[in-house]
């Protein structure tokens, strides 16, 4: 934690895990055993051992959006994003420069204090005890007596004056403590020898640090307290499981004899006597021992299981909402904003996803989710300022106008690797002409594209969207939706090699989508329809299809046209592995095919065409392509093709890339 | 032996616990009303409790789990005609019933077993323990399988759907355990 918002959300973390046990506890009173009570304090062990908020993940409660939202509210900022680095307080590396440094400074100096307070309270007792009287010859018998009785290990033993009960101090070279003067019955030695064997002091020292770590946390006070009782209450637990009839009575009357006195170890040591109120606790507890419901060891590890998942893994944070009211209050528009700064887009087609929504629904909201955290304050000052008219514009986008209602985005010709940083065409259907655009041809199918390329890029553990040029109008002919693959009017990737009076040219394009539509089921009247859901989903991943055109171009003299009857290419694609390929093999075996076309999902083509009357100078020969899930978007390198004239292999080519040549611009 | 309860309630009382698993195991919707409400299940399960709470002193226990999960549920199922629905609100909110009706379903099966155990029908407490056990482990993999499915892949679905199954199944011998424990009991 290296600030007072860290140390929040750490200690904010741990107290809503802390009260879910206190209730789970509570719950179970009575109905399972001292051990499980004592065991539910594992529970909380990964919330204050592991930093919060690591993966984007909260426990229980969102508590990012809360930090976050006081953190706006009280600094006026909203490009800050709050990282915990460790479950401890880390030294502040600069002089304090506002009040919130200034508080962090003083909850760094006051925990310090008490774990150096506890710290030295222990070396100073350990020095007392060295100087103490070792136990006579007869103490020591009697406790190595008890130990052979009940098989447990026995340690050093010495007397100190003063002391109300015996205890333990010690977790590496126990000692065993015991009250000088004062006879001491073999019931507390057995407790006490019993601590020694769970090294329940250990546990105690485990408590009484995060208890400085969190001081000023009233919560993990009292539980710090109610756990180092439970301890205790395991402790007469096995006790009692050891001892028979009578005995167990007068346990009971020893332990009733201690309520009077003072209680409450110290850092490092395990007492009988614990303070009247625990006293009073535990003599209930062991009232209700036998009475506990036998049988339930499987029940107490599934419940104890069910709770300490979701508390030690977490919960993906994507809480996130739109806010559409005009009037909204500056505490709405900071929670808004922190839901959405908090709601971390965990992968590229996430973040392309929060970004292509914002832009179809104009939402300053969903931007946020995808930007920078330099761009958050303009965003929140658009939000602050956004007003209602018709076209419902609350942050420029730079969209010539309104997205076509149900068609989503598509992502062209998206390049790149995690480690590097992605870019492509983000490409919407416009709803309709904007102001300038050219006019469409007549009697044609069209649609207008609103165009952008935008570069995908991790910071920080986020991944954003930063937006390279804004928005082109393009005119898409043939199409009355959102075209798919091989779109002309977009850009693409041409390969080429040549051979005699042919030159063999490949187009390549990809598309990238999040699956967003979902079906909207009527009850009544049963109808049933896809809608495009334009709710973000930061953890998505992309479909990525790829489409390859291939055409022969010839170039050759008008005369030497006659000599071609038939032209075939079969095509795959270069491997970056090991730079070859596995051309299709077959194709060409049968006989007598001409005018037929296939492709595999992995790149591959082939095609063959009859070149009979007037042929033009370019042929089509073959498409393709594939759907896959991926996120290395890298160029292919080249193709491999087989080329066949008048049905003879003629060359074999290597098709590479054209510099310059139409490649995504 | 006098403070125990007549053979007459300890049948009405398994009677009772079965079609509470009914209810609370399966569900049939007129469009959106349920026509199974979990809650009727509780209340029968409650009513259970009571009549075998004379035989095994444990059960008493349970009381206030199946009041509490009465009023949640019958929450559920008002607040469904208005859309409301305090499930996935809150995560605590689901773990601690979750929880609660665990315990709940292990400790009365516990009890019904020891019950058969009593009543010359050991074999059927043996059924009993065992499907116990199994539904408390199917109802706690379903929830831990939420953390664990991303590793699981492409099997993630197969694997939803046979512990789906195994829960179901467990269920169902259950009641077919706590009728056959019936018969012991003549009428």
């Amino acid at each position: 934690m290296g600030d007072i918002w860290a140390f929040l959300m750490q200690t904010l973390t741990v107290s809503g895990a802390a009260a879910l046990v206190l209730l789970l506890k509570g719950m179970f009173t009575g109905r399972l055993s001292p051990r499980w009570q004592c065991a539910a304090w594992l529970i909380l062990l990964p919330p204050l051992v592991l930093p919060t908020g690591r993966f984007g993940r909260h426990v229980l409660v969102n508590w990012p959006i809360v930090v976050e939202t006081l953190r706006s509210m009280a600094t006026g900022r909203f490009d800050q994003l709050t990282a915990v680095y460790a479950p401890v307080p880390l030294p502040p590396l600069a002089p304090p420069r506002d009040w919130a440094d200034w508080l962090f400074f003083l909850y760094f100096i006051v925990a310090l204090a008490l774990l150096g307070r506890d710290v030295t309270a222990y070396v100073r007792l350990r020095r007392a005890l060295r100087r103490g009287t070792a136990a006579s010859a007869e103490v020591q018998g009697r406790i190595d007596a008890v130990a052979a009785r009940y098989g447990l290990g026995t340690c050093p033993a010495v007397t100190a004056p003063g002391l109300p009960t015996a205890f333990v101090c010690g977790v590496f070279r126990p000692l065993l403590v015991l009250p000088e003067g004062a006879e001491v019955d073999d019931k507390v030695l057995l407790h006490e020898l019993l601590h020694l064997k769970y090294r329940d002091a250990g546990w105690g020292l485990l408590i009484a640090f995060f208890r400085c770590v969190h001081w000023c946390n009233p919560l993990l006070w009292v539980c710090a307290n109610r756990a180092g009782n439970d301890i205790e209450s395991l402790c007469d637990q096995r006790v009692l499981e050891r001892l028979e009839g009578e005995e167990r009575r007068t346990y009971g009357r020893i332990l009733l004899s201690m309520a009077d006195g003072g209680g409450g170890g110290r850092p490092g040591t395990s007492s009988m006597a614990n303070g009247p109120r625990n006293i009073r606790r535990r003599i209930e507890a062991i009232a209700r021992f036998k009475r506990y419901p036998a049988g339930m060891g499987v029940a107490a590890v599934c419940v104890a299981l069910m709770i300490a998942a979701p508390v030690a893994f977490g919960t993906v944070t994507d809480d996130f909402w739109d806010l559409t009211d005009t009037q909204s209050t500056d505490w709405q528009v900071a929670a808004a904003m922190s839901a959405a700064r908090t709601a971390a887009c965990t992968t590229p087609a996430g973040a392309v996803d929060a970004y292509g929504k914002a832009v179809i629904v104009g939402s300053p909201m969903y931007r946020a989710m995808c930007a920078p955290l330099s761009e958050q304050d303009a965003l929140a000052e658009a939000l602050r300022t956004q007003r209602m008219n018709r076209l419902w514009e609350r942050w420029d986008s730079t969209l010539p106008t309104l997205a076509a209602p149900n068609r989503g985005y598509v992502v062209y010709n998206l390049t790149g690797r995690p480690e590097r940083g992605y870019e492509g065409l983000l490409v919407i259907q416009l709803a309709h002409a904007p102001k300038g655009a050219p006019e469409p041809p007549e009697n044609t199918a069209y649609c207008y594209l609103g165009v952008q390329t935008i570069r995908v890029e991790r910071q920080g553990g986020r991944w954003v969207v930063l937006p390279q040029e804004d928005f082109r109008t393009v005119l898409a002919k043939g199409w009355d939706r959102l075209p798919s693959l091989n779109c002309t009017e977009l850009p693409c990737q041409l390969y080429e090699a040549k051979s005699g009076d042919f030159t063999l040219r490949l187009r390549w394009q990809t598309t990238c989508t999040v699956d967003s539509y979902t079906w909207d089921n009527a009850r009544l009247t049963a109808l049933v329809a896809q809608r495009y859901d334009t709710t973000p989903l930061p953890g998505a991943e992309f479909t990525y299809e790829c489409g390859q055109q291939l055409w022969a171009i010839y170039t050759g003299s008008e005369e030497g046209r006659g000599n071609y009857r038939t032209i075939g290419a079969e095509l795959t694609r270069l491997r970056t592995d090991d730079g070859g390929s596995a051309p299709l093999e077959g194709a060409f075996e049968m006989s007598g095919v001409t005018d037929a076309y296939g492709g595999g999902t992995d790149g591959s083509s082939w095609g063959t065409t009859s070149l009979v009357g007037d042929w033009g100078s370019e042929i089509y020969l073959s498409g393709g392509g594939g759907l896959s899930v991926k996120d290395d978007f890298s160029l292919p390198e080249g193709f491999r093709a087989s080329f066949f004239l008048n049905g003879r292999q003629a060359a074999e080519l290597t098709l590479l890339p054209v510099k310059g040549g139409g490649a995504f611009e | 032996m006098s403070d125990k309860a007549s053979p007459r309630v300890i049948r009405k009382a398994l009677s009772e616990a079965v079609w509470g698993y009914f209810f609370l195991t399966f569900d049939f919707n007129f469009f959106a009303v349920s026509l199974l409400p979990e809650f009727v299940g509780w209340i029968l399960l409650l009513s259970a409790v009571r009549g075998l709470e004379e035989e095994r002193r444990d059960l008493k226990l349970l009381r206030p789990f199946a009041h509490v999960m009465i009023v949640l549920r019958a929450f559920d199922y008002l607040g469904s005609f208005w859309g409301l629905s305090l499930s996935g609100q809150f995560l605590p909110l689901s773990l601690l019933p979750a929880a609660a009706g665990l315990y709940f379903h292990f400790l009365f099966l516990t009890a019904c077993a020891a019950i058969a155990g009593e009543h010359a029908a050991p074999v059927v407490g043996r059924r009993l323990l065992f499907w116990r056990t199994a539904m408390a482990v199917t109802q706690t993999a379903i929830a831990l399988f939420v953390y664990f499915r991303p590793s699981l892949g492409e099997w993630g679905g197969t694997a939803e759907v046979i512990l789906a199954a195994a829960g179901i199944l467990a269920v169902l011998c259950v009641m077919a355990a706590l009728r056959t424990l019936r018969r012991f009991f003549p009428a």
